[in-house]
């Protein structure tokens, strides 16, 4: 049995968040034709991909999952039970924004739907921050979510943003430290960061924002590095931080180069070192939900653009005899970066906050 | 009996219609049909038909039926039409007895023109002057003819008027090279002496000269010898230019053709070069031969150190047909392994350039061209310095630098914007000549560091188009000099540096590190950027230091996306050059360039 990553993408949001530039649409009149689209995708796939494979990790993420009904989240999860064998210890997660799951039976119902990790996008719980980012809960809202989740969910992942503009160490402080009282089993923090075509770039470029400056982005990631870790998370990856043993086994997939199958517009799979995707096309999609374009081959050097954004980092073992020898070459005159332990390359934490200026040299 | 023989020349300015007439000439004489025809078909690098000028010439062998009933042979030797070219266009000239000096009717007489005539009177050449484009709408046909009254001092009835492009006049044109133009001296039964006008190199066969025959004959079987290097070679093929080159028995006085013999080296027998024969050598060479000197330098490097062989074939092979070029190896501390090679002006390098890229599909990198400066110490020792790096350190008594004469043509409406453009660039006023009413002749003493940059498209725009320019080289002057160094986190890099007026320093200094402090990519340290004349900083610009500098999401999709973004860094930073700890790309090295336009501007 081969392990396999299950993606879902659900792209409705009611509004886009001024920062994202992950598909999305808001026209939620579309989400039952969607669903059904996607039943069908699942159908499709599962001729080449169920037999031999265990599904260790089902990930519904978005977009706003938790648009979807109870109902429609259940037809979905159904046709995936149906087709393909699943992993008994299977992680399965949708990631939820507060506003639309807040309540008590809207957190259970999700956990009977049979979830057993929820990703919650709280981002940050200062309202003006939420406000300047665009999204539509309060902290309130966020707050509440969290204790009706810890009811239901012993496994929990929440979304942060740092270096917002305006966000001072301080107040990422205080951010952290309320979210800590829900003891989180998974934090992923990220440095917000500002992409082509979105409006907040558009905010920037008029003057209207000013993003935060390099030593600030610097001092917040050392800050949440050293404080999560006194706290009892491991940083495992770039932007994510975990208890011991609740490490995100879906995103590890992607990072660790293992088998994944994506459903839905703008999403990718990866299976036996080729690339698959849908396009972000969400007409097209639900026309012909079907197969999935093959992009191109995995190369190597994306064995090691992500492995060195992990603790573990890279297994030298996998590279090609040349490449693992360049890598360590590199290594060896860049101890500040990067340092070697046995078979494995990994970055030190100076390593991590120049990853981008190191890529270009071992690819 | 011999076919008689008409040997001549066209000067001409660029674009007053020299190939087009060529064409015609070759068309109207039968030489060629109307279907081997294309426009300028005597032109045969790419280069010059798409910039519609001639770099090298090619001579032409016309037979031609005169009214007299009797055949003429009509060698129609093609010039280049650009004061880099100017010593080919002499021996071009001296291998001619007459030369038609064709002028625009709308643009009249330029400075090119004028001493390109100049040469042709002193090589004792018969001048028919004809106005071009005399159907245009445009056309001043008295006001050329009045210039080239003054200029030769002609009778009005001697000047032609012809359209090259429609034909009009041609045929008078033919019958005047039959009538005017007189007939080469025969002496066939003395030493042979044969001017080389120009050479070409064949990948089979070798250089190839291309010679006037003054006297005696050169046959296949022979042994030739050069004046100039004494080297001998066997002739083995002799013959004249049809549209293809064409063997023959033998090349005898007042004959223009080529000579095959397994010549290694264009460089072997240079253009201007005197042969004879071993057999029967004659006593004394052909007058007017010079070494071409490089006016301008500049450093050549590949963008990628490995291709620095390639690269240096590429030079050699250019070589062979371009015997202006010069090259020597070179090394710089940031650019590597390259090449210093000097050059006849801009619009050689510029073709060089060109062809390194096009022919030899080069990538390369080229350092800012300076002129040759004389640096004197005080123990009176004389260093040259063709770049800056040459430059001694201290104890510098003065520096010379060429200066040239050079001769604007201008309508009087633009006198005033070329006495501005001349003082910018350090002119020296010497004289002015009204040509006619409308046109103006002014000379000037020039530093020809002013005049390599950008002094030619400056006098155009100025001028808007109608102002020409000619210059010579005269000699050198002192002048206040300096190196001034660019110095990357510290250490200066050779590349960067440059000659430059005192005067000029500080303000090129500051433009300069701006420039760079944009173009170098933040490293994990501050870079710090100067400028510095000796140990003087003139100006300093930062580079901030990159701190951080990571992706905060990397999934699924975005890994290609990512990956690509990553390849395309990559690429980047392999066309970097890297000083010391510093990684410097390639358009830094043409900052130089940029700025010394914006000072003028």
């Amino acid at each position: 049995m081969k392990a396999l990553a299950l993606y879902i993408h659900i792209p409705f949001c009611r509004r886009k968040c001024g920062y994202c530039d992950f598909y999305s649409v808001c026209s939620e009149k579309q989400i039952p034709a969607y669903c059904e689209a996607v039943c069908q995708s699942l159908e499709y796939q599962s001729g080449t991909w169920a037999a031999k494979h265990e599904i260790r990790s089902i990930y519904f993420g978005g977009g706003t999952p938790n648009l979807l009904s109870a109902k429609q989240l259940s037809d979905i999860l159904g046709t995936i039970r149906s087709r393909f064998i699943l992993a008994k210890d299977i992680e399965s997660t949708i990631e939820i924004n507060p506003e639309f799951s807040h309540s008590r039976a809207a957190l259970q119902e999700l956990r009977d739907l049979g979830f057993n990790r929820l990703s919650i996008g709280i981002q940050s719980l200062k309202n003006s921050d939420l406000r300047l980012l665009g999204r539509l809960h309060s902290s309130r809202t966020a707050i509440s979510c969290l204790k009706q989740a810890r009811k239901y969910f012993d496994n929990i992942s929440t979304d942060l943003i740092y270096a917002i503009p305006g966000q001072s160490l301080a107040s990422l402080k205080s951010n952290v430290n309320r979210l800590l009282r829900f003891t989180p089993e998974h934090i992923s923090a990220y440095n917000l960061s500002c992409e082509e075509g979105t409006p907040l770039a558009g905010s920037v470029a008029a003057g209207r924002v000013r993003l935060a400056d390099e030593e600030t982005e610097r001092e917040q990631f050392l800050f949440l590095h050293e404080y999560l870790q006194h706290k009892g998370y491991e940083h495992y990856e770039i932007s994510n931080y975990a208890r011991p043993g609740f490490h995100s086994r879906h995103n590890s997939a992607y990072w660790q180069n293992q088998h994944y199958l994506g459903i839905g517009p703008s999403a990718h799979s990866m299976l036996y070192n080729t690339r698959y995707h849908y396009s972000a096309d969400l007409k097209a999609y639900l026309e012909k939900p079907g197969p999935f374009h093959q992009s191109e081959p995995a190369l190597e050097s994306e064995k090691i653009i992500t492995a060195l954004r992990t603790s573990i980092g890279l297994d030298l073992k996998q590279l090609k005899a040349e490449t693992s020898f360049n890598v360590l070459e590199y290594a060896k005159n860049h101890p500040d970066w990067l340092l070697q332990k046995d078979s494995r390359i990994y970055c030190t934490l100076e390593g991590w906050l120049m990853l981008d200026s190191i890529l270009p040299d071992l690819i | 009996m011999k076919i008689p023989i008409r040997n001549f020349s066209i000067i001409a300015h660029i674009d007053h219609g020299k190939s087009t007439l060529a064409d015609r000439l070759l068309e109207m004489t039968g030489t060629l049909s109307k279907l081997q025809m294309k426009e300028q078909v005597l032109d045969d690098m790419d280069l010059e038909r798409e910039r519609g000028i001639t770099i090298k010439s090619h001579p032409i062998r016309l037979q031609y039926k005169a009214r007299d009933g009797h055949n003429y042979i009509l060698n129609l030797i093609d010039t280049p039409g650009h004061v880099d070219f100017s010593y080919e266009v002499s021996r071009s000239l001296a291998a001619c007895e007459g030369a038609l000096l064709l002028v625009d009717a709308s643009q009249g007489i330029e400075a090119q023109t004028i001493s390109n005539t100049f040469l042709a009177l002193e090589n004792n050449l018969e001048i028919i002057p004809v106005i071009n484009k005399v159907d245009l709408p445009g056309a001043q046909v008295d006001a050329a003819k009045e210039q080239i009254i003054d200029l030769l001092g002609c009778d009005e009835s001697d000047i032609l008027l012809t359209s090259a492009k429609t034909g009009l006049g041609v045929d008078e044109l033919l019958e005047a090279i039959v009538r005017r133009i007189p007939a080469p001296r025969i002496q066939d039964d003395v030493p042979a002496r044969a001017l080389i006008f120009d050479s070409v190199f064949d990948s089979y066969r070798g250089a190839i000269p291309y010679v006037r025959v003054m006297e005696g004959e050169l046959r296949p079987g022979k042994k030739l010898r050069s004046f100039a290097t004494r080297n001998e070679y066997e002739i083995t093929e002799v013959g004249h230019f049809h549209l293809k080159r064409v063997r023959s028995d033998v090349l005898s006085s007042g004959d223009v053709g080529y000579i095959v013999a397994q010549i290694k080296n264009i460089k072997d027998l240079r253009v201007g070069d005197t042969i004879t024969t071993v057999d029967n050598p004659a006593k004394a060479p052909l007058s007017g031969y010079k070494e071409m000197k490089s006016m301008v330098f500049s450093g050549i490097y590949p963008v990628i150190n490995d291709d620095y062989d390639e690269l240096r074939q590429a030079l050699e092979k250019l070589q062979l047909n371009d015997a202006a070029l010069h090259f020597e190896p070179e090394t710089s501390d940031a650019l590597g392994f390259g090449f210093r090679c000097g050059f006849l002006g801009m619009l050689h390098l510029e073709i060089v350039q060109e062809r390194l890229e096009r022919e030899f599909g080069q990538s390369i990198v080229s350092t800012v061209p300076n002129v040759e400066f004389h640096a004197f110490l005080r123990n009176g020792e004389m260093t040259r310095v063709d770049t800056p790096a040459k430059m001694p350190q201290g104890d510098i008594d003065r520096i010379e630098e060429p200066y040239v004469r050079a001769e604007i043509i201008s309508p009087v409406e633009f006198i005033g914007a070329m006495m501005k453009l001349t003082q910018e660039k350090r002119g020296i006023y010497r004289n002015t000549h009204y040509l006619d009413k409308n046109k103006v002749q002014l000379m000037y003493e020039i530093p020809l560091s002013e005049i390599v940059f950008d002094f030619y498209d400056r006098l155009k725009t100025v001028s808007r188009g109608y102002a020409s320019l000619d210059y010579e080289f005269t000699g050198y002057r002192p002048a206040e000099l300096v190196k001034l160094d660019i110095l990357i986190n510290g250490e200066p890099v050779d590349a960067l540096s440059l000659i430059t007026h005192r005067d000029d320093a500080a303000y090129q200094g500051r433009e300069l590190v701006v420039k760079l402090r944009s173009l170098i990519p933040r490293h994990q340290f501050e870079v710090p950027i100067q400028a510095a004349v000796g140990a003087k900083i003139l100006a300093r610009e930062n580079v901030k230091a990159l701190r951080k500098n990571v992706t905060a999401k990397c999934y699924g999709g975005d890994i290609t996306r990512k990956r690509k973004l990553l390849e395309r860094q990559k690429e980047g930073k392999k066309r970097m050059k890297q000083v010391g700890a510093v990684q410097v790309p390639q358009e830094a090295f043409f900052a130089v360039l940029q700025i010394d336009k914006t000072k003028k501007n």
